[in-house]
Parts: structure tokens; C-alpha cells; sequence
């Protein structure tokens, strides 16, 4: 080999290291900008609602640059709001894979298991994305906040009462997140201190619908109905055509005459209003048998209560007793059959609640 | 410094002894960084071209227009100026080893970069890798021509520039040794094979370092879902290998009607190829170029199994007429995109008939690749390889192996003739085809042996020095039942009376085993001059097992009674 050979071997090899360098460049910088280009596109038809066509851009946007974390997020939100459940779940499992602590990844897996339905793993994927990283302070009251609402959602009021005490203790919350707080405690059975926390909205604010609104609700589950009526007054002195708001008013109103517990009561008005309780158990009880096709298991209760019924006489506080405890017998009858909720407007579970304090 | 190296080298290069060996050596690393540079440079210069070409949200018009353009130019170009750069690149590569001593120029080089990146950034719909094989075999041929090797020392490094040149432009650096071997030189035990594993590593570095580990394919994990699938991989194989026998019959057929337009319509043929795949692509823009991307989507199990079925049969289509019309550009990229359109097509249809048992359609795309290319290409270990580098998952080979194999069977016995020993049919040149090889490795020295005339070692030689022989004759030396040595003609003649057999015979002596091939051992007997070599056992070299003459050997090989006269 001649040296001349060598030293043009060399240069051509230094040449084309030049070019592939430029070339490689060039077409790093190109896929960039145009993965960047889909990936705004792909947010903004996002944003727009066109969930479709936005898992189309994402998706070129991620093709091209599979490194990008922030474009897989971002296809995985896509798709999951595009309703393509396992295809989200297929892009956020090699980020989770990467990082099981990222706090962006858990909470979209989360809502992706809310999704599905799988409420246990929802709400260990929410508590890593509380405990997870985030890019600076990270929203972790925001996320707790929507595992609050989950968990609201899921009927778990112990766990709810625990997510937002910690939302409560910790933050210095903006008078939105102080009106989901009250009302989540109202959700957790905490209804003393979801009045409390509407007091606190009403002393910044005595102007605050929503506030009287909630305070009325928070009383109503204490039993003080006819502090409840008060607030609905004062909810629609403020808002008059509220229809939702004279609704509930009445509804306080019909607890009020309803309610056999008041201690200045006389006898005679305690029987009438226990005996009244007692029908609206019985027909709760009726309607529960016809909905689930379980009259004859249920009929023997209301038979024997009615003959128990028909043994009383007098129209006492001792028989007002006896007809409170047999409506409270119909109730749990009805609560071991029927698990469905009964409606907002219904007023005997409030009322037994309130009987059995 | 740089003198100094020069002195060094000259200095290195005067040793006549291992001289060649040396530079092939050498050459084998310089070969693999040069081509691995340039085949980037191809692949990325054809994709920022494509890109201007078709630009994001560009109209589609520009899909018919622009492959038009482009194969009415290199159609130009090649017929005026680079008539050797035309077509796939294989056949002229083996055409390069077998019929023009390794010879490819530089000339043809450029040209083949030139008109391939413009052609296959139009949309043409080929391959880079078949052209990539001859740009790095003629870069090959360049260097160890300019570095002063000559003859079958250029031919030796040519499959060197093929392995560096499919590492680089595949990233699957085995497979490249493997079809180096398997393809272009047709042996799989070359002698080559050294160099050919250095070119492939070093061009595989080199792609690395610039383009880092980005694979050709992102495949998602290949998942056996059920034995029952084993069924479902067999069928892919015989659907795959029918697929390719299709695309193979319809290239040479359309081949032979293209070869036979006159003579001056040659640079307007391509364009031909370029309209049609752009009358399709205005339908449906898949079909433009080499359609990696949609080939990825397949994989991912993202395309509509109506959609999938059309585009096999649109891209075996637009593929042979774009080949046949004389389009620069290969066929190994079509060749995936066919296979895992097909695989995506079975798997979709077996998902959807059996969900319980079967995996996603992505790995059935992924196993109908190998099973196109083994179809198609006809290298059934190189397509294995191929895919398993791919996909880097050991799972995969066994469903792998047994739809390739059954492809490679129905492509074989639907289409005797393999596409590029077809295609150099076509133009009328002979290369040794795979009955060839096999007949040749079939001849060996058990089918000549014959009984061994030996000499006892105490034998005195006097009474032999009477007769006469021929000068190359020569005689196995026994003591008892141990071959001790070779007792020449031409030793009988020199030694004094007296002398026994023993003391006269060569110790140091040449001799074959029953299971050399008989080109061995004429090789070993014109180095030695002999007309005969002992053949000895394997277990044990004292033992004879007889002898093999020259007039033998050449009956093996039909020249019977070519040499009278002959050895006793």
C-alpha cells in the first residue's frame, strides 16, 4: 500500500464523516420539528375535543421521536380520551416501566383505571402519583383532591374522610378547593365538620350561594332541619329563582314536620309523626320487595310489624318508641336487600339516621 | 510522521510472505468503515430528499407528478451515463465475483448512489439495501484495486463490501455475514468469512456511532399465545411463499416484456414503473417507496386488515413494474413490506377467527418478513438470522423457522429458478446456481478411491530401478499395517543399490481423507507432482484406506481418457 493510497482513504473517510455528521444532524433537527409540529397539533385538536385525530398526530409525533417522554404522555392522554383503553395503557406501561414513580405516568395510568373499572388499582396508582415525582413542587393536593373525588365515587367514606383532612390540614387552598373540601366531608359522613367548613366560607363570604346551599345539607345530615331551612332561606333570599335551592327547602321543611325527636314535642304529635315515619319505612320497604322481586322474603317483616302495630294502644311516647324502632326494623330489612341509594328527596333515611343518634 | 508511516508501510508491504493476506486484511477494516460511511450517507441523504419531496400535509398530486420526475430522470441517467447502476445491485455484484474478476468501477459507484437516492426518494417503490450491496462491493473492488491486489484478492473482498454495506443499511450485522455467504458467494464455509465478519462489525460501528442504536423496526415483544399457533405460522408460510412466488413470476415475466421493447425506449421505460406507482399512490400513498413506516405500523398490530390485504397486492404490483422497467433500486425492502402485509393479513384473519389463541396481528406481521425474504430471496438462514436480530427475542425462531422453511418449500417447487440467478438469465449470463454448487460438493474422494499398490519398507529397490514410470508416479510405504511413507518415482531413480524402500521414502508426505473434495485433491497433487495421493483415515493418518489417481478424478468429472499413459 502506497502512502498516497492511505492518505486518500484517509481523507475520503474523514469526508464522509463530515457529511454523515451533517446529514445526521439535519435530519435530527427536521424529525424534531416536525415531531414537535404534530405534537402541538395533536394538543390542540385534543383540546378541542377531536380526541381521534389527535391520537393520529400524537402518535407520528411519537414515532418519530420515541425517546420523548412528554410525547408518550402525551399520546397515552390521547388515546385514553379517545376512549382506546388498552392502547393507552400499552404506551404508559414502558414509561411506568422506566420510572414507577412518576407522578404524571401514575396519575394518568389511575385515571386509566378508573376507566376500566378497577377501582383498587386506581387508587394505588393515585396514591404513587401523590407520592410520586413531579417536575418542581408538583400538584400533589390537585391529585389528592381527584382521589378524593374517586373515592367519593366509590362509596369509601372512611378513606375519603383521610384524603381530605390531609387536603384540609395541608394547604392554604383557594376558595374553589375550600367548597369541594366541605362538600367532600359532607360526602365522608363528616357533617359537623363540613359545616364548619361553610361557616368558614360564609364569614369571607356571606354573599356565597353555594355555601348556604352546602351549610343547609351539612345541617340537614346533623339533623337540625330547621337550621337547615334557615340557610336555604338565606340561600335563596340571595338567589330567588333557584329552583334546585326552593326544592331542598321544602325538602328541610318536610324533615322539619316530620321529625319526631324534638323534646318539646307533645305526646300526641310524637305518635302522629312516628307513626308517619313508620309508613314511609313500609312503603320503602314495598317498593325495595317490587324492584328486586323479594316480597316474599320481605312480607313477614311488615306483617309481623303490622301485627305488633295493631296490638298498641295509646298514643304515647312509649308507642311513639315502639313505632320508631319498627320502622327502624323495616329500614335495615330494607338496606340488607336493597343496596341501591335511595333518592335525594327521600326523607326517612335522614330521619332514621337522626332517630337511631 | 506521516513519512515515517509511509516507510512503515512500504517497509510491511515488501514482505512478500502473508503480503496479500495482510491488505485483506487491513482492507477488510478500511472496507468496513468506508462503505458503513457512505451507506449512511445514502440512507440519510435518500430520507432528506424524500422529505423535500413529500413534505408534511403536501398535496397529491405531488404523490404522481414526483415519481414520474424522478424515474424519467435516473431512467435518463441510467441509460446515458451509469447503464451498470441499474436494477437491484445483486446480480451485478455476483456478476462482478463470477464473470468480471471483481471488477466494479467507481463510475458505477456514483451512479448507483445518485440514481438510487433520487429514484427511491420519489417514491419509486424499492429497496436501498440490494443497491447498498453493490455501492459497498464496488467500493470494495475500488479500494483493494487502488490498493495493488489484483485478480482473485479484488474478488475476495467484494462480499467484504457486501457484508459491510447490509450491516450498515439493515442493522443486523449477522445477517449480513450470513447472506455475504449464503447469497452472494453461495458457500457458507468461504474462506472469506473472517474478513467478512471484520467489514460487517467495523460498517455496524460505524452506524452506531452516527446514527446510534436505533433499530430498522420497533417491534413490540413477540408473544407465543398457544401451541395451536404453530398451525397458524405454517399456514403464513405457505400463503408467504405463494405471495412470493406471485411477485417473482410477475417481475420476470414483466422483465422479459420490458427486455423486449426496442432498444432506444430504455431511458423512458422507468417511467413507466414511476407512473404506475404513482397512479396508486394518489389512492393510496402506502405504496410510495420503501413504506418502512407503514411496515412499523403492521407490527404494531395499527393498520385495518382490509387495507393490509390491498397494499400486498398493490405493492407486489408497483414493485415489479418498477423493478422490471428498469428502476434503480432493490428488492429486499419490498420484500419485508409484502411479508409483513401478508403476516399482517393471516394474523388479522386468525385473531379474529381464534382470539383466545392467537397473539396480536404485529407478530404475525413480524414472522411474515422472513418468510417473504425467504420466499422472495430464497436464503432461508439469513432471513432467521435476519428477523431474530431484529427483533433481539429467542422466542421468536422457532414459528420463524418453521414459516420460513415452508415458504423457501413452496417457493422452491413453484419457481425452480432463484430471482437474481433469473435475472441474470435475463441477461443472458450463466451463474452457478445452487444444483451446481451442490453437485460439486457432492463430488469427493470416496467416489474415486481406489485399491492402494503399496511397497513393503525393508523392500529393496534395486529390481524397481528396471522398470520404467511415469516421473510423478509414486507408491504408499507400508511397515506391517502402518503407512510410513511416499515412495516417488523420481527418489527410486537417484538412490544407490541397496537402498530399501523404508530409507528412500519421504516421511513429510501429502494425502487426502475420503471426505476432501476431489478439487482438494487435485489442488494437493499439482503442488506435490504426483498423479496419486494416498487417502488415509481420519481416526488415524497411519491407516490406508487406498489411493486416488489423477485419470479418476478427471472420469469424476467427465474427461475420461484425457491423460493416457497414466500412473499404474
Amino acid at each position: 500500500m502506497k502512502p498516497g493510497f492511505v492518505l486518500s482513504v484517509l481523507a475520503v473517510v474523514l469526508g464522509l464523516i463530515a457529511v454523515d455528521q451533517f446529514l445526521a444532524r439535519l435530519e435530527r433537527l427536521e424529525i424534531l420539528n416536525e415531531a414537535a409540529a404534530h405534537y402541538r397539533e395533536g394538543k390542540q385538536l385534543l383540546d378541542r375535543g377531536d380526541a381521534a385525530a389527535a391520537v393520529r398526530l400524537m402518535e407520528r409525533a411519537h414515532v418519530l421521536q420515541r425517546n420523548n417522554r412528554e410525547y408518550q404522555m402525551g399520546l397515552a392522554g390521547a388515546l385514553l380520551a379517545a376512549g382506546r383503553l388498552a392502547d393507552a395503557e400499552s404506551q404508559l406501561r414502558p414509561v411506568l416501566n422506566a420510572d414507577s414513580n412518576a407522578g404524571d405516568a401514575n396519575l394518568a395510568m389511575a385515571r386509566l383505571q378508573v376507566k376500566l373499572g378497577n377501582d383498587r388499582e386506581a387508587e394505588a396508582y393515585y396514591h404513587r402519583a401523590v407520592y410520586g415525582k413531579w417536575p418542581g413542587a408538583g400538584p400533589a393536593d390537585e391529585v389528592r383532591m381527584e382521589l378524593a373525588e374517586f373515592l367519593a365515587d366509590a362509596g369509601e367514606p372512611e378513606k375519603l374522610l383521610a384524603e381530605v383532612l390531609l387536603i384540609q390540614s395541608g394547604s392554604k387552598a383557594d376558595l374553589d378547593t375550600q367548597r369541594k373540601i366541605a362538600r367532600l366531608l359532607l360526602v365522608a359522613g363528616a357533617p359537623a365538620r363540613a359545616a364548619e367548613s361553610y361557616r368558614r366560607l360564609l364569614r369571607g363570604d356571606a354573599g356565597d350561594v353555594e355555601a348556604w346551599s352546602g351549610l343547609a345539607e351539612a345541617q340537614m345530615a346533623q339533623g337540625g332541619y330547621s337550621e337547615a331551612q334557615e340557610s336555604l332561606q338565606r340561600a335563596l333570599k340571595l338567589r330567588g329563582a333557584d329552583a334546585q335551592i326552593a326544592g331542598r327547602l321544602q325538602f328541610a321543611a318536610q324533615l322539619s314536620e316530620l321529625d319526631p325527636t324534638p323534646r318539646r314535642l307533645a305526646s300526641k304529635d310524637k305518635f302522629e309523626r312516628s307513626k308517619k315515619v313508620l309508613e314511609l319505612a313500609k312503603e320503602d320497604l314495598r317498593i325495595c320487595g317490587h324492584l328486586k322481586g323479594a316480597m316474599a322474603k320481605l312480607q313477614p317483616a311488615l306483617d309481623d310489624v303490622e301485627l305488633k302495630e295493631k296490638q298498641l294502644h295509646g298514643m304515647d311516647n312509649v308507642s311513639a318508641e315502639v313505632l320508631l324502632d319498627f320502622a327502624q326494623s323495616l329500614w335495615r330489612s330494607r338496606q340488607q336487600t336493597c343496596t341501591t341509594p335511595v333518592p335525594e328527596t327521600d326523607p326517612l333515611p335522614l330521619l332514621i339516621h337522626k332517630i337511631s343518634q | 510522521m506521516l513519512n515515517s508511516i509511509g516507510r512503515w508501510l512500504r517497509r510491511w508491504s515488501d514482505g512478500e510472505e502473508g503480503k496479500s493476506a495482510q491488505t485483506q486484511l487491513i482492507l477488510s477494516f478500511v472496507i468496513g468503515a468506508v462503505v458503513g460511511l457512505v451507506v449512511v450517507a445514502f440512507i440519510l441523504l435518500t430520507g432528506r430528499l424524500a422529505a423535500r419531496m413529500y413534505p408534511p400535509g403536501g398535496a397529491a398530486w405531488r404523490r404522481v407528478l414526483v415519481p414520474v420526475l424522478g424515474a424519467l430522470t435516473t431512467g435518463w441517467l441510467l441509460a446515458k451515463y451509469f447503464p451498470g447502476a441499474r436494477g437491484s445491485g445483486i446480480p451485478q455484484t455476483k456478476f462482478a465475483i463470477f464473470i468480471h474478476d471483481g471488477y466494479i468501477s467507481l463510475k458505477t459507484v456514483l451512479g448507483k448512489f445518485l440514481c438510487c437516492s433520487t429514484s427511491l426518494a420519489s417514491g419509486i417503490a424499492l429497496g436501498r439495501e440490494g443497491p447498498s450491496v453493490q455501492i459497498g462491493a464496488g467500493i470494495a473492488s475500488v479500494l483493494a484495486r487502488r490498493s495493488g491486489l489484483q485478480g482473485d484478492d479484488v474478488k475476495a473482498l467484494i462480499p467484504v463490501g457486501c457484508s459491510a454495506a447490509l450491516a450498515a443499511a439493515f442493522n443486523t450485522p449477522i445477517a449480513a455475514v450470513l447472506f455475504s455467504l449464503e447469497e452472494i458467494l453461495g458457500d457458507l464455509h468461504a474462506p472469506v468469512m473472517g474478513s467478512v465478519v471484520i467489514s460487517s462489525a467495523t460498517s455496524w460501528m460505524v452506524l452506531h456511532m452516527i446514527l446510534g442504536d436505533e433499530p430498522l423496526f420497533h417491534v413490540p415483544a413477540y408473544q407465543l399465545v398457544s401451541p395451536i399457533e404453530f398451525l397458524v405460522y405454517a399456514v403464513l408460510g405457505v400463503v408467504g411463499g405463494l405471495a412470493s412466488v406471485a411477485f417473482v413470476k410477475l417481475l420476470l415475466s414483466l422483465r422479459i416484456w420490458f427486455r423486449g421493447l426496442p432498444a432506444k425506449t430504455v431511458w423512458l421505460q422507468p417511467t413507466v414503473g414511476g407512473l404506475l406507482v404513482g397512479l396508486l399512490g394518489w389512492y393510496m400513498p402506502e405504496v410510495l417507496g420503501v413504506g418502512y413506516d407503514y411496515v412499523e405500523r403492521v407490527l404494531g398490530g395499527d393498520m385495518a386488515v382490509r387495507t393490509i390485504a390491498l397494499l400486498v397486492v398493490l405493492k407486489i404490483v408497483a414493485t415489479a413494474v418498477c423493478y422490471s422497467s428498469g428502476n434503480a433500486g432493490g428488492i429486499f425492502g419490498p420484500s419485508l413490506f409484502i411479508g409483513a402485509m401478508v403476516g399482517g393479513t393471516v394474523g388479522s384473519l386468525a385473531h379474529a377467527l381464534m382470539p383466545g389463541v392467537t397473539a396480536n396481528p404485529g407478530a404475525y406481521a413480524l414472522i411474515g418478513m422472513g418468510t417473504a425474504f425467504a420466499g422472495i430471496v430464497r436464503t432461508p438462514l439469513t432471513s432467521v438470522i435476519m428477523i431474530f436480530e431484529m427483533t433481539r427475542d429467542y422466542s421468536i425462531i422457532v414459528p420463524l423457522m418453521i414459516s420460513n422453511l415452508i415458504s423457501f418449500f413452496v417457493s422452491y417447487r413453484l419457481q425452480r429458478q432463484p430471482i437474481y440467478e433469473a435475472l441474470a438469465h435475463q441477461e443472458g449470463v450463466s451463474l452457478p446456481g445452487d444444483e451446481e454448487r451442490v453437485h460439486q460438493a457432492r463430488l469427493d474422494v470416496s467416489d474415486v478411491l481406489e485399491q492402494a499398490e503399496t511397497v513393503a519398507a525393508e523392500e529393496l529397490l534395486d529390481s524397481r530401478k528396471m522398470q520404467q514410470a511415469d516421473a510423478a508416479a509414486a507408491w504408499p510405504v507400508m511397515q506391517g499395517e502402518r503407512l510410513v511413507g511416499l515412495l516417488r518415482e523420481a527418489m527410486i531413480r537417484k538412490v544407490a543399490d541397496g537402498t530399501t524402500a523404508g530409507v528412500a521414502a519421504e516421511r513429510q508426505f501429502p494425502f487426502v481423507h475420503p471426505d476432501h473434495p476431489l478439487s482438494l485433491a487435485l489442488e494437493k497433487m499439482g503442488d506435490n507432482n504426483l498423479n496419486m495421493l494416498p487417502v488415509v483415515s481420519r481416526a488415524n493418518v497411519s491407516q490406508l484406506l487406498g489411493v486416488v489417481r489423477l485419470p479418476a478424478i478427471l472420469k469424476a468429472f467427465g474427461v475420461s481418457g484425457a491423460l493416457q499413459g497414466g500412473p499404474r
